[in-house]
């Protein structure tokens, strides 16, 4: 299989902290790739520093085999798609001004970025709300926009961070099913979460993050049979402890 | 192209702020008309009014107050999120970073044109007659200096907030020092001396004595060096060093 993504011996400080200790994993063309770790395991750190807007202190990443450059970087970012966790839209435009700007970024222009707004609206099923502003939204909606930023312009790999946080099993759902969707169009995933059964209901493989280093990897039937755990709740219990993180 | 679309939005941002257009629409006339109401009986003198005085002050100290237009822009919490969405695009940074500039400047000198021309043109404020072109470029350079420095401060500290409170605080203390709200030399004659230290009395006398005396002896060669320096910063290092050269020849106007 094709690697999109290589991190290599990833490494992140900030002052004393040690975010990030040597992360390895590389992600294959076409899979979800699920990330679990425990509250400060180094899961955003890693998103931050795969999406190009957080530089690694040591380490390698390869992105189409490529390592990261001035010469590239826009050529590499205009293959991603990232969905912060915090929502990143302007809640004072409309929702199809809002996916029409973020997209016109990545060079699309007139009908093509007509089609790409319309099929990101449709995707996210906000088509009959399109002209209302994101602040008229609710919680799961704007969750929706916030993902439907991130596909207008057909991404390659998709990155996600915690996409669903307080939203409801509807919008979850109907954002999980999307997923599955984009996967089957051919589009590689990266999605770190809290909750495992997003991870069990769509995720090929998983890589499990504890302080700052890589515990284990591998698709889910794998790890229960290692662990001989019946789920992956806990099967992630048994693997980063029962000690409270916060 | 992108710079364009970048600016595009942010002017949307700008013109949907309610604060940044009150500063801009509202506040230079309305504080001059109501500095120039409430001391009136303070200038007699047919030369100058209360009204000619205060429309200098008034509009030199908003100008000042410019610097905290640029970190509302960058990081207030309406825009922030949205922002950060423009980083993960394939858009430089410097071109981010000089769409926003872009934008504040050309608001800012659209505003306060308009305010110049209409208490100008309305003979409320004597705006120096021929010298009124010259006036305004000092208000244009001044202008380009505080936007840029409170862009330079908000990327260094990283907080809208705590860059507002700086800059605010640091112009309000410059702004009561050298008189701009009252003449300090009533309050004794170290005040006084304290104020025409200041480079706000300074060149606040400056403009002055281009309006009423026609006069631009203590316009130094100098003063126009940090002003080509500046520009010449602006022009040409921001293509590398967008902050860090503004903020340089910023302190270089700070000096003069």
């Amino acid at each position: 299989m094709e690697k999109v993504i290589e991190v290599k011996n990833l490494k992140k400080k900030y002052k004393d902290n040690e975010a990030l200790r040597g992360l390895d994993f590389d992600l294959y063309k076409g899979e979800i790739l699920g990330i679990l770790g425990p509250n400060g395991a180094g899961k955003s750190t890693t998103i931050n520093i795969l999406s190009t807007i957080l530089k690694k202190d040591e380490g390698k990443i390869l992105y189409f085999g490529e390592e990261i450059s001035e010469r590239n970087i826009n050529k590499i970012k205009s293959k991603l798609g990232i969905v912060p966790q915090d929502l990143a839209i302007f809640e004072d435009i409309s929702a199809y001004k809002n996916i029409t700007f973020f997209a016109s970024l990545y060079g699309l222009k007139g009908e093509e970025l007509e089609k790409a707004t319309d099929y990101a609206l449709e995707f996210a099923g906000l088509t009959s709300r399109k002209n209302d502003k994101p602040k008229t939204y609710s919680g799961g909606m704007k969750r929706r926009l916030n993902i439907a930023c991130s596909i207008a312009h057909k991404p390659e790999i998709l990155i996600l961070d915690e996409p669903t946080v307080g939203i409801d099993p509807q919008s979850r759902n109907h954002i999980l099913e999307d997923l599955k969707a984009l996967k089957s169009n051919g589009t590689t995933i990266i999605y770190t979460t809290h909750y495992m059964e997003e991870i069990e209901q769509i995720a090929d493989r998983v890589v499990i993050v504890d302080n700052g280093k890589k515990v284990e990897e591998g698709t889910i039937g794998e790890l229960l049979d290692k662990y001989s755990e019946e789920n992956l709740e806990s099967l992630f219990l048994d693997i980063t402890g029962k000690n409270l993180r916060d | 192209m992108k710079l364009l679309i970048l600016m595009k939005q942010d002017l949307k941002n700008v013109f949907s702020n309610p604060s940044i257009m009150m500063f801009c629409f509202i506040y230079p006339t309305a504080l001059v008309l109501l500095f120039g109401f409430l001391f009136s009986d303070m200038y007699k003198s047919d030369i100058v009014t209360s009204y000619d005085f205060y429309g200098i002050t008034m509009i030199f100290y908003l100008i000042l107050q410019s610097a905290t237009i640029t970190p509302t822009v960058f990081m207030e919490e309406r825009t922030k999120k949205g922002n950060l969405r423009i980083a993960y695009a394939p858009v430089s940074r410097i071109q981010i970073y000089t769409s926003k500039l872009i934008t504040v400047i050309l608001v800012l000198t659209v505003s306060f044109l308009i305010h110049i021309a209409f208490l100008g043109l309305t003979g409320i404020v004597n705006f120096g007659g021929n010298n009124t072109f010259i006036i305004m470029i000092l208000f244009f350079l001044l202008m380009l200096f505080m936007v840029t420095l409170g862009g330079a401060v908000c990327t260094l500290i990283k907080s809208e907030d705590l860059t507002n409170k700086i800059v605010g605080i640091t112009v309000n203390c410059f702004a009561v020092v050298s008189g701009i709200f009252f003449p300090v030399e009533m309050l004794g004659e170290f005040a006084g001396n304290v104020a025409n230290a200041t480079p706000v009395k300074m060149t606040l006398n400056k403009i002055f004595e281009i309006i009423y005396d026609n006069s631009y002896a203590n316009l130094r060669v100098g003063n126009w060096n940090y002003n080509y320096i500046y520009s010449n910063i602006f022009n040409n290092n921001s293509q590398k060093l967008p902050y860090r050269g503004l903020y340089l020849g910023g302190i270089k106007c700070l000096i003069y």
